[in-house]
This record gives C-alpha cells, structure tokens and sequence, in this order.
C-alpha cells in the first residue's frame, strides 16, 4: 500500500450558507496528479482553496499526508501592480524560509533561483518588474515562485490559461519526471478538459447534484461528464488520449 | 543566468541625486528671497535644532510606513488612526482635568493616544476581514466621530483651541528633548523590526495567499506590521500633527512608487524624500512666519511639482 497524499473525510466545501459540494470521502495516494474537473462555479476554486487552508470547510476534514509542502500556484496574480517587485522578489517569497534574516540573498538561492528560471524557460531578468512583464512570463513566474520551495506537493489553480501549447508540453513532461524521481504530486484545475484529463492519474469530477471521484479511468465518462457539465458531448479515443468534444 | 542575479542590481543614484538638487534649490530660493531671515535661522540653530531633528525623524517613519498605506490600498485609514490617537489625547485631557492636572506634556496623554489608536486599527481589521462593510464605511464613521468628539471635548478642556491647533498642525517649538528622546526610541525600534522583518511584511502585503499556503503565519504578521503603522502614525502625530503626518505618508511614498524599480528602491527613495521634507517645512517657516504644518505640507507639494518634472523627462 502507497503512502496517502490526501485523505478527505466527508468534505463539504462552499460559504457559509451555500455548500457547492455532496460530502466528499477519498483517499489519494502519494506521486499522482489530480484534476479537479468541473463546470464554471462548480466549486473548483474553492475545493483547492480549501485544501490550502485558505478557507475553513464547512463541514468535515481533510488531512495532508505526513511531511507534504506545498507550493501554489493562483488562478491570477493576486500581486496589485502598486508593488514594484522583480523577479528576484518573487523568487524570494518562494524561497523565503531558506533565506537569511541579515543576508539579502544567498549562493544557494541564486543557483535554486538559476535551476528554476531555466526550467521554466523564462529569459526575462532577475530584476525586471514583475508587473512589466506579459501574462505568460507572470504566469511562468508564478509557477518557477511555487518550485522555489521544492514542494513535494503542487496545488495550480488554471495556471496554464496564458502559456504557449510547447511550453506546456515541457511542464506536463517535467510534471510526470518528478512524480516518478521524487514522489511529487500535484492537484490541477484546469477548465480545457482535455489539456488536463491526460495528465493526471486521479480526477475529482464536480457537478451540480454529484461529486464523483477516483482513478481517472473509473470517473471520465461520457455519461458522467454529460451530468457535470449540463451538456451532450461526445467522448472518444485519439492516439491513445481521450478527446472530448462538446456537441 | 546566475550572473544576472550577482550584478544586475539597478541603482537609484539618480533619483537621489536629482531630488536633492531640488533641495538645495529651494534651501537656495529661501536664502535669494529672505537673506536675512535665512542668516538668522543659521544662527537660531540652537533654537531649532530639536523640533527639526523631531520633523525629520517623523518624515523618516512616514516615508517608510506610508508605503504600506498605499501598498495596502489603506491610506485613509492613517487619517483615521491620527484621529482616533487624538480622541484619545483629548480624553486624557478631559479626565486629567476632572483630577485638576495638566497633561500638555505628559507621556500619559501619548499613552492614552495610543490605546485610542491601537483600538482604531484593530476594529478596522476586524470589520476588514468580516467583508461585511466597505472600508472606506468604517473609515470615515471613525473619522468623523473622532473628529466630532475632539472638537466637543477641546470645547471643555483648558488647553481649548490651541490643543486642537497643535493636535491638527503639531507644535513645533515644543519638542523637548524627552519627546525627542521617546521619538527617536521608538522610531529605531520600527525601523529595526521593519529591516528584520522586511520579507515577512513585504510578502505577506504583496501576496498573503500565497504565503499563508507556504506555511507563514500572515495575520501574526500583518498584525505586527499594523501595530507599527499604528505606533509610528501616533508618535508622529503627537509630534507634528494630524495633517502633516497624513501629507507626509502620502508624497513621499507616491514620488518614490511613481517610477521604482525595485521595493528597495521604493523604501530608500521614500525615507529620503520624507526625510527631507520636514525640515524643509521648518526652514519655509521660519522664514516666512508660516505656520508649520501648512509649511511642511507645502515643501511636500513642492516635492510633488519636482516629481511631475522627473516623469516629464
């Protein structure tokens, strides 16, 4: 038996007064990705923000396997532009707990920041303005910000909406390296259904009357996904991925 | 790559360079227009000296902690806590004088400020994280009932008008070397924990959610950075007045965010700019019989003209 990433025990998620979601109760075992897949204000968003502890749930629990970091990566920048950080300071708050009180930085986080700037190909400088840069360089920096802390868990809230078909390629590539080199596991929201159902191992399906979740191949079906989304779409096998075509 | 991160670091040379010129430009128009008074003020230096050490330790604060009023999209919020400070200040009058003393220029009244303060800012993040109001509600409810309340109470104390005067627009021949003392004590103190702590304010200010996933505690922190925009805003109002205080926490840090490459950049820029204006007030004013306060606020909006000029080029 594989060690557990998540264990969620009858989760209920949403605001106070609205829960967007049906109890949930699962088990995830570590070194897999999950999508989490649903129509627009199916509660996505708040499903991953929950498991951040950014908001309390509104009934039941979740745990975190033992000794998982996390690093997140948001839907949008949550930066306002009122702050003149560069792409070092972003690196830095990635970074932050391994830093110096009384050094302004470190050998060791130029060669993390060095390692982390190459994977994610950005060729901006250290100190351009974040706030100056175009949506995919922010995004790629609010990625290579997350990898700074070397999680062992990622959380990315539709991080991939502005990046460049190859670039995401790579991302997937190194994503799938890492879950196998170094148990890495990471939870995805992605609204493109088949930029994600490809590329994660476990889905949790949010619909308007059910929640299903588990293994990818026992949640994705034509049927299943009908329901959630509210639509008829057509789902087939192309080169050994699954398409989905809404009709 | 890792070489960029070793010397690409950009410099505000320039900006410092072209704002002290603007210095010395007005301390040379003060001297053309006003010789003699000006000659005068360079032999009163025993006179001055204190209240300006004060005006520019204040400005210093200012520079600094207005730069998290704006960041933080909170700037109303200092005229809110100046005047909550000076409800207080003005409570301790009104009850010191029940007991039949003077508290002009006791640390009591400073204290009583204070808690008065302290209390302003936290209902304020308390009512900011319910999300049941809009700020800007809060903000203005407490300013105008402090300001109600400190005009009502001046009415009753002795110290009257003149109290109110010196609480909107400070006094600045009544610096003394024990408020100075207490001014520059708890000046290094916020500035000490701003460097100590200069990642945990800055991003937790810039991206608190993403902090609070990584694992740091932001309200702890935030708290902290609050009490010292609460402290420094009190002490500095207590010295120079509520509405230099507010001028000084607005120009500064909006010359120095117009166009700064960097949040180092931001803060130096905005310590000098802040730290200069002050003492320039004081000089306007003894030149020209001004009254403080307004003096100061008028050297800020010179400094605001000097900044149209830089984006200009």
């Amino acid at each position: 038996m594989s060690e557990t990433l998540l264990t969620l025990d009858h989760l209920v998620i949403g605001y106070p007064g609205r829960s967007l979601s049906a109890p949930l109760a699962l088990q995830i075992p570590v070194g897999v990705g999950v999508g989490v897949i649903g129509a627009n204000g199916s509660g996505k968003s708040t499903l991953v923000k929950t498991l951040a502890g950014l908001i309390p749930p509104l009934s039941g629990s979740y745990q975190w396997g033992a000794g998982a970091h996390f690093g997140y990566v948001p839907q949008e920048d949550q930066i306002s532009p009122l702050f003149p950080l560069t792409v070092r300071d972003l690196l830095k708050m990635g970074y932050h707990r391994s830093l110096s009180r009384l050094k302004p930085s470190s050998q060791d986080f130029v060669a993390a920041a060095t390692e982390v700037l190459e994977q994610m190909q950005i060729s901006t400088l250290p100190d351009d303005l974040f706030r100056e840069l175009s949506r995919g360089q922010r995004q790629r920096i609010l990625i290579a910000r997350a990898l700074m802390g070397h999680p062992s868990v990622l959380l990315l809230d539709e991080p991939y909406s502005a990046l460049d078909d190859s670039f995401r390629g790579k991302l997937w590539e190194s994503f799938a390296e890492w879950k196998v080199r170094k148990n890495f596991s990471y939870v995805i929201i992605e609204h493109d259904l088949n930029r994600v159902i490809n590329q994660v191992d476990w889905v949790i399906l949010l619909g308007p009357k059910e929640t299903l979740f588990g293994p990818k191949a026992q949640v994705i079906t034509q049927e299943s996904l009908s329901r959630a989304y509210g639509a008829k779409l057509h789902l087939h096998e192309e080169d050994g991925e699954i398409q989905v075509h809404f009709l | 790559m890792a070489l960029n991160f070793i010397c690409t670091r950009r410099t505000v040379r320039y900006r410092f360079i072209f704002y002290s010129l603007w210095t010395l430009l007005f301390i040379g128009l003060g001297w053309v227009s006003n010789r003699e008074e000006a000659a005068h003020f360079v032999g009163a230096v025993g006179l001055w000296y204190e209240p300006v050490l004060a005006g520019l330790v204040c400005g210093l604060l200012a520079g600094l902690l207005g730069l998290y009023m704006i960041w933080k999209r909170i700037v109303f919020v200092s005229l809110a806590i100046t005047q909550g400070a000076g409800f207080g200040i003005f409570l301790s009058f009104l009850m010191a004088s029940f007991w039949g003393v003077s508290l002009e220029h006791s640390p009591l009244s400073f204290l009583a400020g204070l808690a008065m303060a302290i209390a302003t800012t936290f209902l304020f993040v308390s009512f900011r994280r319910s999300k049941k109001y809009a700020d800007e509600v809060l903000v203005g409810l407490i300013y105008v009932i402090s300001s109600g309340l400190i005009v009502l109470i001046g009415d009753r104390i002795a110290e009257g008008k003149h109290a109110i005067d010196n609480l909107l627009f400070g006094n600045a021949v009544a610096v003394t070397s024990d408020s100075l003392g207490l001014l520059v004590a708890i000046a290094a103190v916020i500035f000490a924990l701003h460097w100590l702590f200069r990642r945990e304010f800055l991003y937790s200010s810039a991206d608190t959610e993403f902090m609070q996933v990584s694992g740091v505690r932001v309200d702890a922190w935030l708290t902290l950075l609050y009490l010292t925009l609460t402290i420094g805003i009190t002490i500095s109002m207590k010295t120079l007045g509520s509405l230099p205080v507010f001028a000084l926490m607005v120009i500064p840090p909006f010359i120095a965010l117009k166009k700064a490459k960097s949040p180092v950049e931001a803060v130096l820029l905005s310590v000098f700019v802040g730290g200069v204006i002050p003492p320039l007030g004081y000089y306007f004013s003894f030149l020209y019989s001004f009254p403080t306060g307004a003096s100061m606020i008028l050297a800020g909006f010179l400094f605001l003209m000097a900044s149209w000029l830089e984006s200009a080029f």
